[in-house]
């Protein structure tokens, strides 16, 4: 067991962990964040991808050991319980989700792309917005819903900032 | 009697349990955590057909921390027996652990439980398993052969069950034909794959001696009858959950060994346990879809009339039967179905299962017909281009046009548009099929457009099902619906929600039947202790069935309220109008009382209640399927683009016209379209199970089982035709399914379009489109 | 699908690092990015008895003295994107780097961790031989450089021994007059190809001066191709010949025949690229891209 320090969607917890424990599931048994889902634990379907230091990162190939000191973020933490974020509420009018089990997992992928093309003030075309979300599987929608939804949120985000 | 005017239905209504999905609080199955909780491991079967000589579980003892260890021998009697009344059929029953045989790679033999699931994983590394390997039987030739080493004790060769289906006179129609095309098309192993992977925890309370189980299923119910009858407990000690549930597909659209095994642990351990597959297990063990070889002759006129067919089927099945749609249940769907929407009246069937050594097929979107759809519509192309014909013209010619139809089968069909939707697709398609003509001069690039126009049997109902002889034995589904005396109504649904939208879909139905908002209206669903009996979420059934039901209950609830509001505002029970939360007298909007205030007396001031009237606002409906199902129509259309000499094959278009009847809401009538399309394409290009020779699997990850990733896939047109149905209380038919039927076959019919050759073989990957291009790239 | 156990060791230094792997030998591995190696653990077809995590370290750099690019082990995928040398001087390696993966796995995944992977079809171990690359190792008993085409030794197998972990690569930066490409064919965007071709030429007075050709999906390893390389020497750019060099190259191979792929198909594949990847090289030449 070793000790280790995670800010947890901006809350500092110490704890013991075996090593081999993977971060998904330090965050899902210890700090009870069922939003983290695990849909291969192999890293081939995005829906453990949660924010370490601000960057995407697949928690299923990531121990929580590696991660100590650092600034975890996962879903639970980006539009609080109502879900008020723009690309969450984008996900929403736009049919981006069905049984929902990959949708945390694509919005921690795609927030900071639409971010970035906030920043950039660009719309992405529908070929750019489909490869940055080429590393998560969503099974119900054929997608569609989703990219209409990353195509909304920035749409609104340049909006917002024009 | 109908609402007035439907407000709500047919409304593009954004969906009310996206908050909690979208915000990390929805509870799947591995969020049910309880105290003192065991964790579950298998130790799975490594070889594909043996004896078990030995399981050693001797290891375990050296371990410094508690573990249970159970094998065949302990649940030795506990099966899943899936038995269809056919006298003729070869019974498969699989032991909950296997018992003295394995027959598939991935079969449960043991099991091993600790209090942490790391460990349970490393103690299951500790039992051996010896096994004494029996010749594998790996294809559908080797389980044809009568030689084959049977995978069951008494069994004679490996055919599971064989027989024929016709109707017409098929003699007088091979007579009659000008031509006989016969043409033998094959469609891979796949797996359904939802997200979330399946997953199974049970505790049994003493005190109240109550099993409760939560399970990733789409149908609760069944599950508890299934476990009643197995584990001898009373089906009202009996609480099965179905938490969130993170897709299905029909791939939870079966009662698994596991979950009664689950169960009978919570009580021989008396400690809750726990098991969610994992992804290995999920690909190799949980149920496999498709695998059809479908061998048929087609009769036609000198004019372009279809007037016969001719079909054989066979369906690798693997080893066991699932319950309750049983190994038989593929292939005879392949034969129920293949007429399609096409008008001719001869026709035989002849249709088998075999089994082998891989795991078993079960239920998965589309259930037999995305299969028999690609061998129909390839065939229908493939007459086109021997007689010279126009592909759409042919469709045109020989679809059905009136209805009520009763088909070779003596099956009949509601109203379509089966005609119409050709059209459309023809007029959406010019352009693309300019090009794709045009393109005939590339010897490197190539551009097809290929289309799938067919019919599916939704909303089967229990005749269906009795005809069948199939244990899940009915088909209807109930709603209960309760109004409490602040006018908010609760419905406890028969139908398990695992992405469909019901929690919003069915608010909108009361809340028109009972004049107030959907947002007033909460669903629950998935839990036996508080829904009525129904057999859960498959087979095309929620909007039509459900919603009906949903309907029929609420307006049985809405008589309530006009009688009452009828009594207080001296006017005829058939004068008020139930509209936007008020009971109004007709063409008098000035008389009128709020529904909430009904709601009150019916309840607290009864005293104000018609005489005799008794109090309450509760009502429970089913309903059953009609007795030949309704059929949905849909023609999907596909624009391929064809590197010749690389075989990259990239869908540049996808179109579908369909008619699913009254749609309830358009947001999710079209989210399921594009869902079930690209799970389609995937079947069609992508996905692939594959055993080598000694059904050893070789497809057990994602990097290589290849699911369709969004930059593969382009935006999925859809268009609607609205055909109401008479047979269902809303005019709706299933639309589940649909989506996923039509893609391999419009696909397959680009791809033939662009290289001009007949294909035969999904999945039409890269390398299988490169050969077929040969011819193009000058090679022999 | 959870890892054996195992220790876990920060390394503080490089120093420490290398104290530790040569303490744990075989049963040690060091972790960067861990997008190859934790997969495996988690199957459990990987074991270690102890990780090294190298992350710390300040091994991610990217420099060069005009000869040499010099890529720490450390250095994440998305790195090459933005980096001037990369997109002046190695065209091939920044279009091979759009193939891998996506971009969760090119902000996470490490050159270091690639190589050392060594999976057949990676786009890093195909640039590294392409570009004569040396992979800088070290260990305890000190530094060795081992040239790219003699680190793969086989699918998953590399000439690291014991103790020993990748800490740099380095690139001899091509003439001014190079130009390359990179192109690659998968089932689906990111996955391992089915096969890849990159090239690489340098050209003087309308004609190939020198050509380097690497290969995916023909072998366990990324192989080149001498006589191909040779048989270009001297090639116009304008006709390369490139249909008749592909063709030969493709015939020279004996790719696996598998259920992802037949083996014609690899070499019909391979013979395709081969062609394209040469003439995409010979226009940016001619058309001084």
């Amino acid at each position: 067991m070793i000790e280790i320090t995670l800010e947890v969607n901006g809350v500092s917890k110490t704890l013991q962990v075996e090593p081999r424990r993977l971060l998904a599931d330090v965050l899902r048994e210890e700090f009870r964040l069922s939003g983290v889902h695990i849909g291969c634990a192999h890293g081939a379907c995005g829906c453990c991808t949660v924010h370490l230091d601000g960057t995407p990162r697949l928690s299923c190939l990531t121990f929580a050991a590696q991660c100590d000191g650092a600034s975890i973020r996962t879903v639970e933490s980006v539009g609080g319980p109502n879900a008020e974020n723009t690309l969450q509420q984008a996900f929403k009018s736009e049919h981006g989700l069905q049984c929902g089990y990959c949708t945390p997992g694509f919005i921690m992928t795609l927030l900071p792309f639409v971010e970035e093309m906030v920043v950039q003030k660009r719309m992405p075309d529908d070929a750019e917005i489909r490869e940055a979300m080429s590393g998560n599987i969503c099974r119900c929608t054929g997608y569609h819903g989703i990219v209409a939804a990353v195509r909304k949120a920035v749409s609104t985000g340049l909006e917002a900032g024009a | 009697m109908k609402a007035e005017q439907p407000r709500h239905i047919g409304a593009r209504i954004q969906r009310f349990e996206d908050i909690r999905l979208l915000s990390g609080s929805a509870r799947y199955i591995d969020d049910i955590r309880l105290p003192d909780m065991l964790h579950l491991n298998f130790v799975r079967a490594e070889t594909a057909h043996a004896n078990i000589v030995e399981v050693d579980t001797s290891g375990l003892a050296d371990l410094d921390y508690p573990t249970w260890v159970f094998t065949g021998k302990d649940t030795a009697g506990l099966s899943m027996k899936a038995h269809q009344d056919y006298p003729e059929m070869q019974y498969s029953e699989q032991p909950l652990l296997a018992e003295g045989k394995v027959r598939f790679v991935g079969e449960p033999v043991a099991v091993v439980l600790a209090e942490d699931a790391y460990k349970a994983e490393d103690a299951a590394e500790l039992v051996f398993v010896d096994y004494d390997p029996l010749p594998v039987v790996g294809t559908m030739a080797q389980a044809r052969d009568p030689e084959s080493t049977p995978l069951f004790e008494g069994w004679n060769g490996n055919v599971i069950v064989q027989r024929q289906m016709k109707g017409g006179n098929l003699e007088a129609a091979k007579a009659q034909a000008a031509h006989v095309i016969r043409r033998t098309y094959r469609t891979q192993r796949q797996a359904g794959v939802p997200m979330e992977c399946r997953g199974v925890v049970a505790s049994f309370d003493t005190a109240s001696r109550v099993l409760t189980v939560w399970s990733s299923t789409q149908m609760p119910h069944l599950v508890r009858t299934y476990i009643s009858e197995e584990l001898g407990l009373p089906e009202s000690r009996i609480r099965v959950v179905a938490p969130d549930v993170g897709g299905g597909f029909g791939v939870k659209g079966q009662v698994f060994a596991d979950e009664v095994l689950v169960a009978w642990l919570a009580m021989q351990t008396g400690r809750p346990v726990k098991w969610i597959e994992d992804r290995r297990e999920h690909l190799i063990a949980s149920i496999h879809a498709r695998d059809h070889e479908h061998t048929l002759e087609a009769y036609v006129s000198a004019d372009g009339r279809l007037l016969g067919l001719k079909a054989d089927i066979t369906v690798d099945n693997g080893a066991y039967s699932t319950f309750p749609f049983t190994s038989a249940g593929e292939p005879g769907m392949v034969g129920k179905v293949l007429p399609g929407p096409y008008d001719f009246q001869a026709y035989e069937a002849t249709f088998r299962a075999v089994a082998t050594n891989k795991c078993a097929i079960g239920t998965y979107r589309g259930v037999a017909r995305p299969s028999a759809v690609f061998s129909q519509e390839r065939l229908v192309d493939d007459i086109a281009a021997e007689l010279g014909l126009d592909p759409i013209e042919f469709r045109l010619k020989n679809v059905v046009r009136q209805f009520p139809y009763r088909n070779v089968l003596g099956f009949t069909y509601d109203p379509g548009s089966y005609a119409e939707a050709l059209e459309k697709i023809r007029e959406l398609l010019a352009d693309d099929i300019a090009e794709a003509a045009a393109s005939r001069n590339s010897k490197t690039r190539r551009i097809g457009v290929g289309i799938a126009c067919f019919i599916e049997q939704t909303a089967h109902g229990t005749p269906d099902f009795t005809r069948r002889r199939v244990p899940i034995e009915t088909g209807y589904i109930a709603a209960r619906v309760d109004m409490s005396p602040d006018a908010g109504v609760t419905i406890d649904l028969g139908l398990q929600n695992h992405g469909q939208g019901l929690e919003t879909t069915m608010a909108q139905v009361a809340a028109d039947a009972l004049g107030i908002e959907p947002k007033d209206v909460f669903v629950r669903h998935g839990d036996t202790m508080t829904t009525p009996y129904s057999v859960g979420t498959w087979g095309s059934r929620g909007g039509p069935l459900g919603g009906g039901a949903v309907h029929v209950a609420a307006t049985k609830i809405a008589d309530k309220l006009r009688a009452i509001a009828g009594h207080l505002l001296q006017a005829k029970p058939d004068q008020i109008v139930l509209a936007e939360g008020k009971a109004s007298v007709r063409d008098n909007p000035g008389s009128f009382i709020e529904i909430r205030r009904l709601a009150r007396i019916a309840q607290r001031n009864v005293d104000q209640l018609p005489e005799g009237m008794t109090p309450g606002l509760e009502a429970h409906a089913s309903v059953d399927g009609p007795a030949d199902g309704s059929y949905a129509n849909a023609v999907h259309a596909a624009v391929v683009e064809i590197d010749v000499e690389t075989g990259k094959t990239k869908l540049r278009r996808f179109v579908v016209v369909e008619d699913c009847g009254t749609i309830l809401n358009p947001l999710v009538v079209d989210g399921q379209v594009r869902g079930g399309v690209v799970q389609g394409i995937g079947s069609a290009m992508f996905e692939h199970f594959v055993y080598d020779s000694e059904c050893q699997p070789l497809t057990t990850s994602f990097a290589d089982y290849l699911m369709p990733l969004a930059p593969e896939i382009p935006d999925i047109e859809v268009h609607h035709i609205e055909t109401p149905t008479p047979l269902t209380p809303l005019g709706a038919k299933g639309l589940g399914e649909g989506g996923a039927i039509g893609p391999a076959a419009a696909i397959a019919n680009a791809v033939a379009n662009a290289l001009e050759i007949g294909v035969t073989n999904t999945p039409l990957n890269t390398d299988a489109v490169w050969k077929l291009a040969r011819h193009i790239r000058g090679q022999a | 699908m959870r890892p054996a156990a195992f220790e876990y060791h920060r390394a503080t230094s490089l120093e420490h690092a290398l104290e530790l792997l040569g303490e744990f030998g075989e049963d040690g591995r060091p972790i960067a990015g861990g997008q190859s190696l934790v997969p495996m653990m988690n199957f459990r077809l990987a074991r270690p008895g102890h990780l090294v995590d190298i992350n710390r370290l300040p091994l991610d750099t990217m420099e060069s003295d005009g000869q040499v690019l010099r890529i720490g082990a450390l250095t994440r995928h998305i790195a090459y994107f933005a980096h001037p040398l990369i997109a002046r001087h190695f065209p091939a390696f920044l279009e091979a780097v759009h193939y891998i993966g996506h971009p969760t796995i090119r902000r996470n995944g490490s050159i270091g961790g690639s190589i050392s992977h060594a999976d057949p079809t990676a786009e890093l171990p195909a640039v590294c031989v392409l570009h004569d690359a040396e992979i800088v190792v070290r260990s305890t008993a000190g530094e060795r450089r081992i040239k790219a085409a003699d680190f793969f030794l086989s699918a998953y197998v590399t000439a690291l021994e014991p103790g020993e972990m990748v800490v740099a690569v380095e690139f001899p930066v091509p003439p001014a007059n190079s130009r390359g490409s990179f192109i690659e064919q998968a089932e689906r965007s990111g996955d391992f190809a089915t096969a890849s071709i990159g090239v690489t030429l340098e050209f003087d007075a309308g004609r190939i001066a020198r050509a380097a050709l690497v290969c995916c999906g023909a072998d366990l390893v990324p192989i080149r191709a001498p006589e191909i390389e040779d048989f270009l020497r001297g090639k116009p750019l304008d006709a390369p010949r490139a249909a008749e060099a592909a063709r030969m190259f493709a015939a020279s191979t004996d790719p696996v025949d598998d259920h992802v792929a037949s083996a014609g198909y690899r070499r019909g594949l391979i013979e395709e690229l081969t062609r394209r990847a040469i003439e995409a090289a010979c226009n940016k030449a001619v058309e001084g891209r």
